[in-house]
């Protein structure tokens, strides 16, 4: 049974409410790397499988034979080119699903941050928590977005249920196993020839992904065996060479800048024995796993080299619901004063334009039917796709 | 229940040059413990006395099967099918002097294009051939191929 409780008679003061959840910035860093200019973003709300033909490449060359001869060379000389092969694939878009509610009982409670002698009414307290559900529910969604951006970017592959070890149940983007590599010499043991390595992976990812690598996203104990290793703290500080500048006094170049406003940090530029010149970037945010453990996009011990050539798609398919009627439009407007098909989005200081965008989530509310309870839902059905999957490669494991 | 289904799609051609004769209505010998379907493109061989055709699975048969005749060109026939009993009017390239692809050829049983027949008896050799000289001998040649794409690992 609920006691009034006693107030003293002393004059009091309410400071405005402080919600951490308001200051939770949402995290963009490997969602940078999808749908980037040369990458698709493309929004299906209709229809239920994404599909994609892949055709690979080859770097042959010509062949060269004798003149004067009409007839077909059958040897191994001439060869007689197939430039219609593909693979074909068919993705059954994921949905992720956020729900809160709401009771008609809830709002006759004082709200966090509401004065008890301010005299909101319930439709205030009831448009207020929705709010609250809706941007809780777009900031989980949009870092669950980048839990599967960062699984897909690293692994070449995407769960379609968060941790499945079940394969039927994820998207495997056909990555070329020599792409993932574990080191048998560790980088944290301080002569290891960590250059090598990342010279070994470009080469891997220039002949098999037909790109120059250009950029090195790495775990934050990796970068702390790069800065301590005594080779590339030798050629450091040998200044004539000037291969390795770790430090974030150069201007980034601007094919870069959307990964430095998405939440990268700028670390510095390797050129390596073999040319290739890569920017060093890494992250620090995380999310709260399933067991309750702070865990970081970027695993720590991991390194991602890749090319901001790479085509990598995003894909969004269609909410799980019936389609929205003007009913429900206007009720949806009601409670939060705009459109669910341009629904609020959350502060957003790591996200520069286009990575988040509202047509990615579809908001909307049902009542249960004594109109004693709201929900309030968001559903996603993303789809990150390392298009030019070869493009990737991925040294993990690297920390003793 | 899978979340991604992938096919390989080719419509690259198969026979790529020269004349090439085809007989369309010829007859598949039943094979009771066939497991896996009748590919596009298989070497085939036919047995002497019924005049029926078999996949090439073995050159040391005694019976015609071991000598690659011609190529099944037809829509794959399901395992089934095969056990089932004969399967009437598969299409055999049998040669006129064409080239095939290399690549899109099936060979069944490990055998490869360079798989050595030999007819003999007990004290002479009279032929010894692979498999790509006993197409060639029917005007059947193998051209090698090169992909500007590939299938996805």
């Amino acid at each position: 049974m609920l006691t009034p409780n006693t107030v003293d008679l002393f004059s009091r003061f309410m400071a405005s409410e402080f919600d951490e959840k308001d200051i939770v910035a949402v995290p963009t860093a490997f969602q940078s790397i999808f749908g980037k200019p040369g990458s698709q973003t493309i929004f299906s709300p209709n229809a239920l499988l994404a599909e994609i033909d892949i055709i690979r490449a080859n770097e042959r060359i010509a062949a060269l034979g004798p003149r004067g001869t009409v007839s077909r060379s059958l040897g191994s000389l001439q060869k007689n080119l197939n430039v219609e092969k593909s693979t074909s694939f068919s993705r059954v878009f994921p949905l992720s699903e956020e729900e809160g509610d709401i009771t008609g009982d809830q709002i006759l409670y004082r709200l966090a941050g509401e004065n008890p002698y301010e005299q909101k009414d319930r439709l205030t307290r009831m448009r207020k928590l929705a709010l609250k559900i809706h941007l809780e529910s777009i900031r989980r969604t949009t870092r669950m977005f980048e839990v599967l951006a960062s699984q897909s970017a690293r692994t070449g592959k995407m769960d379609t249920i968060i941790g499945t070890a079940n394969t039927d149940l994820q998207f495997d983007f056909k990555r070329d196993a020599t792409l993932t590599v574990t080191p048998s010499t560790k980088w944290d043991v301080a002569s290891t020839d960590i250059l090598g390595d990342i010279d070994a992976m470009c080469d891997k990812i220039r002949s098999l992904g037909k790109v120059k690598p250009n950029v090195m996203f790495v775990g934050g104990g990796a970068m702390d065996a790069i800065i301590n290793n005594t080779g590339i703290q030798t050629l450091a500080d040998n200044r004539r060479f000037e291969l390795v500048q770790i430090s974030n006094k150069d201007s980034v170049p601007p094919e870069f800048s959307r990964y430095t406003s998405a939440g990268w940090n700028a670390r510095g530029r390797l050129k390596t024995p073999k040319g290739y010149e890569i920017w060093l970037f890494t992250n620090v945010d995380g999310y709260t796993n399933s067991a309750g453990t702070f865990t970081p996009y970027m695993p720590v011990n991991e390194a991602l080299i890749t090319s901001t050539m790479a085509r990598a798609d995003r894909y969004f398919g269609p909410s799980e619901q019936l389609p929205m009627l003007a009913q429900r439009r206007q009720l949806y407007s009601e409670i939060f004063g705009f459109s669910p098909e341009a629904p609020l989005m959350p502060a957003m200081e790591m996200s520069p334009g286009g990575i988040i965008d509202p047509g990615m989530f579809y908001c909307d509310v049902y009542v249960a039917q004594d109109w004693k309870k709201l929900t309030v839902r968001t559903q996603s059905a993303p789809i990150f796709a390392t298009t030019m999957t070869d493009a990737f490669g991925l040294y993990t494991g690297v920390l003793t | 229940m899978t979340v991604q289904v992938s096919q390989n799609n080719s419509s690259v051609p198969f026979i790529r040059s020269g004349q090439s004769l085809i007989r369309d209505n010829e007859t598949l010998l039943t094979d009771g413990s066939r497991s896996i379907p009748l590919a596009f493109g298989t070497v085939m061989a036919k047995v002497a006395a019924s005049q029926k055709w078999v996949p090439l699975t073995s050159l040391t048969a005694a019976n015609g099967d071991a000598v690659a005749q011609g190529i099944f060109i037809g829509s794959a026939v399901a395992a089934a099918d095969l056990v089932a009993g004969d399967v009437v009017g598969a299409p055999i390239l049998v040669g006129g002097g064409c080239t095939i692809d290399k690549d899109q050829l099936v060979l069944e049983n490990s055998l490869t294009i360079d798989s050595v027949f030999s007819s003999s008896n007990a004290a002479t050799v009279y032929l010894k051939v692979t498999i790509r000289d006993l197409l060639a001998m029917r005007g059947i040649y193998l051209e090698n191929t090169i992909d500007i794409d590939g299938y996805e690992s």
